[in-house]
């Protein structure tokens, strides 16, 4: 396997779960799609349209965001996600375990 | 083409490997999509073909987009839970499958059945046993996707370290194909002898007649029980070996069963009055007389010499069984 492929393979895998903790996140507020698309690469989170959309979706079937189509803010129809109370218990103890990880990923790669 | 066209074109092009009753919303989600990206892109002015072309281009092949949409539910047809399982179900389901087929066509063949008298005929018989084969996998595959389906949970309740067997050693392990290539031949050899004893025939040169059947054909399809309980006994190990996968004491304890059953019902089969064709007897005593050599060794001692040379060959694998079963199967009880 060719050196890059390893590598986009390992990024790939490393980006997975962290990409459902930065759509939590975002959520308390209802968003669409694109906007959370923005909202993400302005952090630095560079996510494309077609990961996001799919994982809106498994996340709302998994009940931790509701969605809702609102055509009020202007001619197209938009579907708007927003966090639930499951979701934001799943992401209180992911927060947590995350910043656990980050301290003693800190400590284990400096050693390294 | 209107670039409304290209993009139904599209969103089509991805829900149609999508569940029906999520089509009609992914379809509404992605035209809006794609019309906030053109936004971005293109502002206040109008966007193009060309446009739409590329944000496309960008969202990716439409089977990419609905494998991503696809992806929460493993879809598997059989997953690798349950292939290994799958794997070894199919393998001994289809070779019992075939060694019942194989029987099948020697009975049709003893019983002269309808269809079973001709060559052509049994060669007929032999693809439909390759169709039923298929038909076999098939059925097999459909109850695994079942249980693929329904998640059915097969790994076995209380599991303990204790009472995993002990590993076998490199030499103490029966190879698959072993055993399989013993029931293929044993199979062929039954079916060749039943349809076809003049295959085993002498053929005398000194004479004026050229082959001469050392079987009498009337009287060996007349015997097929018997034959056919030897058949049974020789697959019947064969498939205790394929089982098992290794030599243990089990295994031997039911190998010197069939291998005595065997050479037992070998005898009454060899001793069988009139097994030997009159004709062979016949062209014997002529060649005998003619010839002033005597030949009677190969009607007296026939049945004895074959029996004795049967006897050794049984031993000697019944007893290299038993004592590889006792060298490795120490360590089992």
């Amino acid at each position: 396997m060719e050196k890059n492929d390893i590598i986009s393979g390992m990024i790939m895998e490393l980006r997975r779960g962290t990409i459902v903790l930065c759509v939590l996140s975002q959520l308390e507020e209802p968003m669409y799609g694109y906007s959370l698309v923005s909202a993400l690469s302005e952090s630095g989170i560079a996510v494309e349209a077609n990961t996001l959309y799919p994982l809106l979706r498994r996340l709302e079937s998994q009940g931790m965001l509701e969605s809702k189509w609102e055509t009020d803010n202007g001619p197209k129809p938009r579907k708007y996600y927003c966090i639930t109370k499951l979701g934001n218990e799943v992401l209180t103890v992911m927060k947590n375990q995350w910043e656990q990880t980050v301290k003693s990923m800190e400590v284990i790669l400096r050693k390294g | 083409m209107d670039y409304n066209e290209l993009i139904e074109r599209y969103v089509y092009a991805v829900v149609k490997y999508l569940p029906r009753k999520t089509r009609d919303d992914v379809s509404k989600e992605l035209r809006t999509l794609i019309e906030d990206m053109l936004e971005e892109r293109c502002g206040l002015v109008a966007p193009t073909e060309k446009d739409v072309h590329v944000i496309l281009a960008e969202l990716g092949t439409p089977y990419e987009l609905a494998q991503n949409y696809n992806s929460q539910k493993e879809a598997y047809l059989i997953g690798p839970k349950y292939f290994p399982v799958f794997k070894l179900v199919a393998t001994i389901v289809l070779i019992v499958n075939l060694c019942a087929t194989f029987l099948a066509i020697m009975i049709a063949i003893v019983f002269k059945e309808e269809g079973a008298q001709t060559i052509t005929g049994i060669i007929q018989m032999l693809f439909d046993a390759v169709g039923s084969l298929f038909a076999m996998f098939g059925i097999i595959v459909l109850i695994f996707a079942g249980i693929e389906r329904k998640k059915v949970n097969i790994e076995t309740k209380g599991y303990d370290p204790y009472n995993l067997p002990p590993v076998p050693k490199k030499e103490e392990i029966i190879k698959k194909s072993e055993a399989i290539a013993g029931i293929v031949f044993t199979s062929l050899f039954f079916l060749i002898f039943l349809a076809a004893p003049q295959v085993f025939s002498i053929q005398i040169f000194s004479s004026e007649l050229g082959f001469f059947t050392v079987f009498n054909e009337e009287i060996v399809r007349n015997s097929w029980l018997l034959l056919f309980a030897i058949f049974l006994t020789g697959i019947g190990s064969e498939i205790v070996k394929l089982i098992e996968g290794r030599y243990s004491k089990r295994l031997a304890v039911i190998c010197t069963i069939t291998n005595f059953l065997s050479f037992l019902l070998f005898s009454f089969f060899i001793n069988t009055r009139g097994l030997i064709d009159s004709n062979f007897i016949k062209v014997i005593n002529k060649i005998s007389s003619q010839e002033e050599i005597n030949l009677d060794f190969l009607k007296l001692d026939f049945r004895v010499g074959f029996l004795f040379v049967l006897g050794i060959i049984i031993s000697i694998e019944t007893i290299s069984i038993i004592i590889k079963a006792y060298k490795y199967d120490k360590n089992t009880n």
